[in-house]
């Protein structure tokens, strides 16, 4: 097929696509309503690591999981989640919480938005369990 | 020989068919509120992998065809362009797909390439156009030499390549639950491929047939969709980008990194490119047989099932 013909009819079809989806509601993101709830996709991820201690964020959107390997950030990817082992995140405050920065390529980096109460909390468990880290 | 042929662009001529089965899909999805999920982002992040990998192609193709017309030049055997031969280099050729697949899963270096199609948590219609940018980087353009030089033409190998890509895609759904049993027994279907993308240990390294299911039974890696485990989507450690060329590009990332670790010897640094994914020199990652003998360790009931016929409780 020419590509004068394939071009604009590939860019129509993901306008089409995209408006879509926007109209049917996909675009919604995912919160962890309980502690529960963060539990159970967290166990979803690491199905043989169950969890010590839960701390969900006050928006849902992230939440600190302790388990037996250490501490780890669950978050909110679109409707879905994701996990972050925190040895190595780096820690910048913002103004409404943390930047976390990975060494992963595939996830450089990971806002979170905490209250000032929340962020000193978080940002205190984080250094704590890297200092125990680097101990052992 | 050097005659020419000419098919057409088959995957071309699909791009509208395409477009109007994902927008059947998501209307399926919202108004029946069952048959898969979709997420915007995610869906867009597969379209864009899509348009990459034909962009991929114009820009690359060159070096596959240049090779397989040298070996065509080399062959003295010319088996014609008549159905029945076109029929058979399809047949060679989806066991061709079905080698060059398991190596995609079992061999580190052609991971990297075919990775992104398993990077969403997602199973729908556009998931099947999460393609790669790489697969010329992988070098699985020989393991279509064998074809080419039994005297099979590389515009038919290309053009029956082409209509297995296209086959594929009407089973990347969850809206499908299963086919008629005659149909599930021979070719590849909604609920076989569904299982090539569970990360379950159940699941994992199974199916992994392009149209003919058969060739997952002759060799050993076929697992059924079992009634009481759901598949789960994605990887085992799933991304968190939707970026493009991220999603593209991240495993050659890791495996660039992983080269670069100190200490290791030249031996490791082949191992990391031709080892099982999970593969490490020091042993701290799993490989998914040591993820389902884990399963199988929490859970010794599942011992014997399919998925974990070799098992033992």
């Amino acid at each position: 097929m020419p590509l004068h013909i394939l071009a604009p009819m590939v860019v129509v079809g993901l306008l089409i696509a995209w408006g879509t989806m926007r109209w049917a509601g996909c675009s919604r993101d995912l919160h962890f309503t309980t502690v529960e709830d963060a539990r159970l996709h967290w166990l979803r991820h690491r199905p043989g690591a169950k969890p010590r201690d839960i701390i969900v964020a006050s928006d849902g959107r992230a939440a600190l999981v302790e388990v037996a390997s250490g501490l780890w950030l669950l978050r909110s990817f679109g409707i879905d989640s994701v996990i972050h082992h925190l040895d190595q995140a780096q820690l910048t405050p913002v103004n409404q919480g943390l930047t976390l920065g990975f060494q992963e390529y595939d996830d450089p980096k990971a806002k979170i938005t905490l209250t000032p109460e929340e962020a000193d909390i978080w940002r205190d468990r984080i250094k704590a369990h890297q200092q125990e880290s680097r101990n052992d | 020989m050097t005659d020419m042929l000419i098919y057409p662009k088959v995957t071309d001529y699909a791009v509208p068919f395409f477009i109007l089965a994902i927008l059947i899909e998501i209307a399926w999805i919202t108004f029946k509120k069952r048959g898969g999920r979709y997420e915007t982002r995610d869906a867009m992040t597969s379209l864009f992998m899509g348009v990459g990998s034909v962009v991929s192609g114009i820009l690359l193709g060159f070096i596959a065809w240049n090779f397989f017309m040298f070996l065509w030049w080399l062959t003295p055997i010319n088996l014609g362009a008549s159905v029945l031969v076109v029929v058979i280099c399809f047949v060679l050729d989806d066991l061709r797909y079905y080698w060059v697949h398991r190596f995609g899963h079992r061999v580190r270096w052609v991971w990297a390439s075919h990775v992104n199609h398993h990077s969403s948590q997602h199973y729908n219609l556009t998931t099947a156009l999460r393609q790669t940018w790489t697969g010329t980087f992988t070098l699985m353009m020989v393991v279509r030499a064998p074809l080419i030089l039994l005297g099979f033409h590389p515009a038919m190998v290309l053009f029956v390549g082409g209509v297995n890509l296209i086959y594929q895609f009407w089973i990347h759904t969850e809206a499908i639950d299963k086919m008629p049993r005659w149909f599930e027994a021979v070719m590849n279907t909604p609920s076989h491929h569904r299982v090539h993308h569970g990360r379950n240990p159940r699941y994992l390294d199974a199916n992994y047939a392009g149209v003919f299911i058969i060739w997952d039974k002759m060799f050993g890696t076929f697992v059924p969709e079992v009634e009481y485990e759901k598949v789960d989507y994605g990887l085992i450690h799933n991304i968190g980008t939707f970026n493009p060329i991220r999603v593209a590009f991240h495993e050659w990332v890791a495996i660039w990194r992983d080269w670069r670790q100190p200490g290791l010897t030249w031996k490791d640094r082949w191992n990391y490119a031709v080892k099982p994914p999970g593969w490490r020199h020091d042993d701290k990652c799993g490989s998914t047989e040591l993820l389902k003998r884990r399963h199988v360790a929490r859970n010794p009931e599942v011992a014997g099932t399919p998925g974990f016929e070799d098992y033992k409780a």
